[in-house]
């Protein structure tokens, strides 16, 4: 249930932004060229899912497979714990799909529209970028969590709820999600993986968690506490200093 | 060429040296150095190493960040 609920707030995170992207372009383009240079990005993303995925389960030993997965989430989600820790204590700015909308909506307001029929290169390119940059994150990620003793199963189908999600939601709005507090979404995503990586280091390191699968509960819980005081104490500090100065 | 490069050290390791030198410490101090020295202390207090790691990990990473962005 808890590599469920990882996978899926992880790739709704990541196909938030691609999807930002791939918006601004059919806005501010045309609908068809969009789709063209996203369904591009996701081929391409799917043919490196078909190497990485295998490549993790069928070649490298369980106890150094454990080990594996424990880092890449770590370094994952220690930096997204970072990066929104900081953004909770107003050091860094927030984080919106609303703002990758409209830088990439000004980027393609200086390439002309070509006439109709003619392929609009430039919103393909985009569309393909967005999509592939982000796509890769997703692809990383879900193979990480896919590759648990337990079988790919419960990261496949979080993944796919996201999908279905986000997907829904795109169709739905046809603009990306201005009121979604994406910040604090990203900070749980970092605190998420950060206690998923640390529970699969743990265990690729032969150390024992008491509570067993229970410990990525307390472990959350701890990172949580301990990045969201940390952000305040932060947030506190910059306000006495701008008092004083 | 050097923008893909740039984009894979940072979809891999994110934006700091900080965080995966402080991952490879911790795992490579963990596994290499610590659990050899005492198989069942590790087996025991392991963990309690690797949250601990990480909480110093991410905090110091913060307050760096915290940093540049004041000056």
């Amino acid at each position: 249930m808890l590599i469920v609920v990882g996978a899926a707030l992880a790739v709704a995170v990541e196909l938030l932004e691609a999807l930002a992207i791939v918006l601004a372009v059919g806005v501010s383009r045309r609908w068809s060229d969009a789709l063209v240079g996203a369904a591009a990005g996701v081929v391409v993303c799917a043919v490196v899912a078909g190497v990485v995925g295998p490549l993790l389960l069928g070649n490298v030993p369980i106890g150094s497979l454990r080990l594996v997965i424990g880092v890449l989430l770590m370094l994952f989600g220690l930096e997204w714990l970072r990066k929104n820790t900081l953004r909770l204590a107003g050091r860094k700015a927030p984080a919106s799909s609303l703002a990758e909308f409209v830088e990439t909506q000004e980027a393609l307001e200086q390439e002309a529209l070509p006439p109709a029929g003619e392929p609009d290169w430039a919103a393909r390119a985009i569309a393909f970028k967005g999509v592939l940059l982000e796509g890769l994150e997703v692809v990383l990620i879900v193979a990480a969590l896919a590759a648990r003793p337990s079988g790919p199963a419960p990261a496949l189908l979080g993944a796919a709820l996201a999908v279905v999600v986000v997907l829904g939601l795109a169709v739905w709005i046809r603009r990306p999600l201005e009121q979604l507090h994406e910040t604090d979404l990203k900070w749980g995503v970092g605190v998420l993986l950060t206690a998923f990586g640390l529970f699969f280091a743990g265990e690729g390191l032969h150390a024992h968690w008491p509570g067993d699968d229970l410990a990525v509960v307390y472990v959350a819980v701890v990172l949580a506490f301990v990045t969201r005081v940390h952000a305040r104490v932060i947030a506190a500090r910059v306000q006495a200093a701008e008092a004083i100065a | 060429m050097s923008a893909f490069l740039y984009r894979t050290r940072k979809l891999l390791f994110g934006e700091t040296w900080l965080l995966p030198i402080g991952v490879a410490v911790l795992v490579g101090g963990g596994g290499l150095v610590l659990r050899p020295l005492d198989h069942g202390a590790w087996h025991d207090l392991g963990v309690v190493f690797l949250l601990v790691g990480a909480v110093v990990l991410v905090v110091a990473a913060v307050e760096r960040g915290a940093g540049a962005a004041k000056r």
